[in-house]
């Protein structure tokens, strides 16, 4: 079929996102998106797409796409083990692709997450102003379920931009141990002993998902489990459960919480989180508000002067 | 004088509010239509603002807020509405009543009594899409979660947990203790919005029998 993809092998869990859902969470309908927003980001710069675009997300183990049109894909995010036509590629660079392609994408290396995109625009519907996949009640995406084998996507406007590659400056790396920043949350007065919170590190269960990144190996100790009132959450928020292992939220998380809240993950460091390894260890280190500003204001400058992306559009 | 808070970069809270208020400064927020909000949530007591971190600093937000807010009067602005819900509390639907009826100390026909009998509030929606936590439950069916959550519970169910009672608007898990069911869809995902309850209106439940839950 012209200007489609067909889905040959989805991978472990391969799912269409778009930046966010705006706007219902109020209705208890989670903001979805991309778990590392940066690299969603960036693979939509690598084909002329704003950065609201949708890509498809892969997890841990990539699909196998065969391409019937003429334009170019990316490909970024964890570095992945990447063939075009059974030849290997790289990440980072925009590719041309012309129709009857083979796109093999098999594990993720560095990371958890990488994110495919095409210089055309799904054909699907929006839900919720919004294509990004949220299975529990099956919106966006494709009939709101992950990639499956046998999935087609349509396009269109389809067009052919010229070559990019992102600048190294904007290339991370996951594979190193890693300080996450978080700024002080409304129940933090209740940790029992700050030096362990910060001393020792923490490592991601395994059993981590779009909804949450389980740590442990690091139980946070509270002087009191007193109910407290829910209260709103969003992705980066640190929750505190009764066994003490710290809870982050994240792109299909709730709209509101009852445990404590020990703090909120940095806004930039947020994508960062997502793609380090179950076996990596992760350090926190607390900023103020106010740094997490400069931060901000840094990552905007830097996106705006150097990609002319707009974060703040 | 109304406080906000920060909740890292990203969250504002505004805090010590009533229902009332809750829900009418909630409504007035979303009209303003401010380019940097993405969610606003009414909670019972407070309201949580999501907002674009890289649109503006908290500090600034909040400053921002608070002059929009200030010297208005969010008392009446929006009429709280009364929702009738059927309930059918057959043993099929009400899997955990006798558990209920046990722990309570309460016969079958006391535990229904005294959950249709009063008119609850909406203290909040959300969490699960469509999830309605309702206050105002009487103190004699007030019970913990269960220990053992379940994997499913059917769309619909209605349970009660701590001081609320509660309506699973979509099939999920849940650890709540499931006391009846209504045959009402309140959460249409085809829909915009998808469900109409908002925090702050009230709810009564009226007992409905197998057949009539059946013909719905």
């Amino acid at each position: 079929m012209k200007n489609t993809i067909e889905i040959l092998r989805a991978g472990v869990y391969s799912s269409i996102q778009d930046l966010r859902r705006v706007g219902f969470k109020k209705y208890g309908i989670p903001k979805s998106g991309p778990m590392d927003e940066y690299s969603h980001i960036l693979t939509n710069w690598l084909l002329d797409k704003d950065i609201y675009s949708e890509t498809i997300e892969i997890t841990y183990y990539g699909p196998k796409i065969k391409i019937n049109f003429e334009g170019n894909i990316g490909i970024f995010g964890s570095k992945c083990d990447t063939q075009l036509n059974n030849k290997k590629i790289k990440t980072g660079v925009s590719i041309k692709v012309k129709s009857g392609d083979i796109l093999d994408i098999k594990k993720c290396i560095d990371g958890n997450r990488a994110y495919i995109g095409f210089s055309g625009c799904m054909k699907l519907k929006k839900v919720f102003k919004s294509l990004s996949t949220y299975e529990k009640i099956q919106i966006g995406g494709l009939s709101g379920k992950k990639l499956n084998k046998n999935d087609t996507i349509s396009f269109k406007n389809i067009k052919s931009p010229k070559i990019k590659r992102i600048p190294s400056s904007f290339i991370k790396r996951y594979d190193q141990n890693n300080y996450i920043r978080i700024i002080k949350g409304i129940h933090f007065n209740r940790v029992q002993n700050e030096k362990t919170l910060f001393d020792n590190d923490f490592n991601i269960s395994a059993n981590s998902d779009r909804m949450g990144l389980r740590l442990i190996n690091n139980t946070i100790e509270l002087k009191n489990h007193d109910e407290i009132e829910s209260t709103v959450v969003n992705k980066g928020t640190i929750q505190i459960p009764r066994d003490g292992n710290p809870i982050i939220l994240m792109s299909d998380s709730q709209s509101t919480g009852g445990y404590p809240i020990l703090g909120n993950i940095c806004n930039v460091d947020i994508s960062r989180i997502t793609q380090i390894k179950p076996n990596k260890s992760i350090k926190f280190k607390m900023i103020t508000l106010i740094e997490s500003n400069k931060i901000l204001e840094y990552e905007r400058k830097k996106f705006k002067s150097k990609l002319n992306i707009d974060l703040s559009a | 004088m109304i406080k906000i808070i920060p909740s890292g970069d990203s969250i504002i809270i505004i805090k010590d509010l009533n229902d009332l208020k809750s829900s009418t400064l909630t409504n007035y927020l979303v009209k303003l239509n401010l380019n940097e909000i993405e969610d606003v949530i009414s909670l019972k007591n407070s309201i949580g603002i999501i907002f674009n971190p890289y649109k503006i600093t908290s500090e600034k937000f909040i400053k921002n807020i608070k002059s929009l807010i200030s010297n208005k009067n969010f008392t009446n602005n929006r009429s709280l509405k009364t929702w009738k819900i059927p309930i059918c509390y057959d043993k099929d639907f009400a899997i955990d009543l006798k558990e209920i009826s046990t722990k309570c100390e309460l016969d079958i026909d006391q535990v229904k009594k005294k959950h249709n009998n009063l008119s609850y509030k909406v203290d909040l929606v959300g969490f699960l899409p469509g999830f309605l936590y309702l206050g105002n439950l009487d103190k004699s069916l007030y019970l913990p979660r269960k220990k053992n959550p379940r994997t499913h519970i059917q769309e619909g169910s209605i349970g009660i947990a701590g001081n609320q009672t509660g309506i699973y608007n979509i099939e999920s898990p849940g650890g709540w203790n499931i006391i009846g069911r209504t045959p009402l869809k309140l959460f249409d995902k085809l829909k915009d919005p998808p469900i109409k309850i908002k925090q702050g209106d009230k709810i009564i439940f009226k007992e409905i029998t197998r057949e009539e839950f059946n013909s719905y």
